[in-house]
């Protein structure tokens, strides 16, 4: 199988995932007794931390394999993986806050997990400036490979701190009924199966633009 | 589509969503996917 059909597959097997990720969000989890309906939002909001910090701690990976091997397939891979991690971790910042002006009649708090949160995000929107605005392309990647490895040791900040710090808005610990434990559950593989297709997807793009840069410099 | 999927099940869905914000959650939700998914075939076009 070609890599265009396993992106056809896996955009199918993820349109079916989140269609009944979000049937089961709507219709079957229970509604919370203390926050209502938004606590809802927790089905997506959760599960793309989680595929973020993945992502991200893949860029980390991938970035140290580029400085390493100096191998610019790997700094493609890193390039690749932070941008999507960067739309899930958007994706989070984005629906903590209209969660949270529900939930706490405020849209922002500046408590630990929300703070350095919203530094990760600074970083990696750092990372992306310095590539898109950088014209030595080679230099620009290794600056960006060591953006990203010093960027993704904010990520376990972000997961641990309440533990180390308390927060005022955030449970330390979730205690879910079984009805809503099986749809958190499958919407996590739905989300996890969104981000493998736009990975998928982002690598392809990525792929023919550095092809065409080749004919590019190649052209007499 | 999946994008889509959020939007239309944000803006039908039959919770007692009072306060709307459950709604607002999942339409962003559904734009930040469409707007890179968006990002990405303009790209992709851009090559071909």
């Amino acid at each position: 199988m070609n890599l265009r059909t396993w992106v056809r597959t896996l955009w199918g097997l993820a349109a079916v995932l989140n269609a009944a990720a979000l049937a089961m969000v709507f219709f079957y989890a229970p509604v919370e007794i203390q926050m209502g309906a938004v606590q809802k939002i927790f089905y997506y909001h959760v599960p793309s931390a989680i595929a973020g910090y993945v992502l991200l701690f893949l860029a980390f990976l991938f970035s140290i394999l580029y400085l390493w091997k100096d191998d610019p397939s790997y700094d493609l891979l890193a390039y690749t993986t932070a941008e999507v991690g960067f739309v899930f971790i958007t994706v989070v910042l984005v629906t903590g806050p209209i969660w949270g002006r529900s939930a706490w009649g405020k849209w922002w708090v500046w408590e630990p997990r929300l703070t350095s949160a919203l530094i990760l995000w600074l970083m990696y929107s750092a990372y992306f400036l310095l590539r898109l605005f950088s014209r030595h392309e080679a230099r620009a990647a290794r600056i960006a490979a060591v953006v990203a490895i010093i960027a993704f040791f904010d990520v376990p900040i972000v997961h641990k701190a309440i533990e180390w710090w308390g927060s005022i808005v955030h449970p330390k610990k979730v205690v879910l009924e079984p009805p809503m434990r099986q749809t958190f559950f499958v919407a996590m593989i739905a989300v996890f199966t969104l981000a493998a297709a736009l990975v998928l997807t982002r690598f392809m793009v990525g792929k023919a633009e550095e092809q065409r840069l080749t004919h590019r410099e190649a052209a007499p | 589509m999946i994008a889509a999927l959020g939007l239309l099940q944000g803006v039908v869905i039959k919770t007692p969503d009072t306060t709307g914000y459950l709604k607002m959650g999942y339409i962003a939700i559904g734009a930040i996917f469409a707007a890179y998914l968006l990002f990405l075939r303009m790209r992709a076009r851009r090559e071909n």
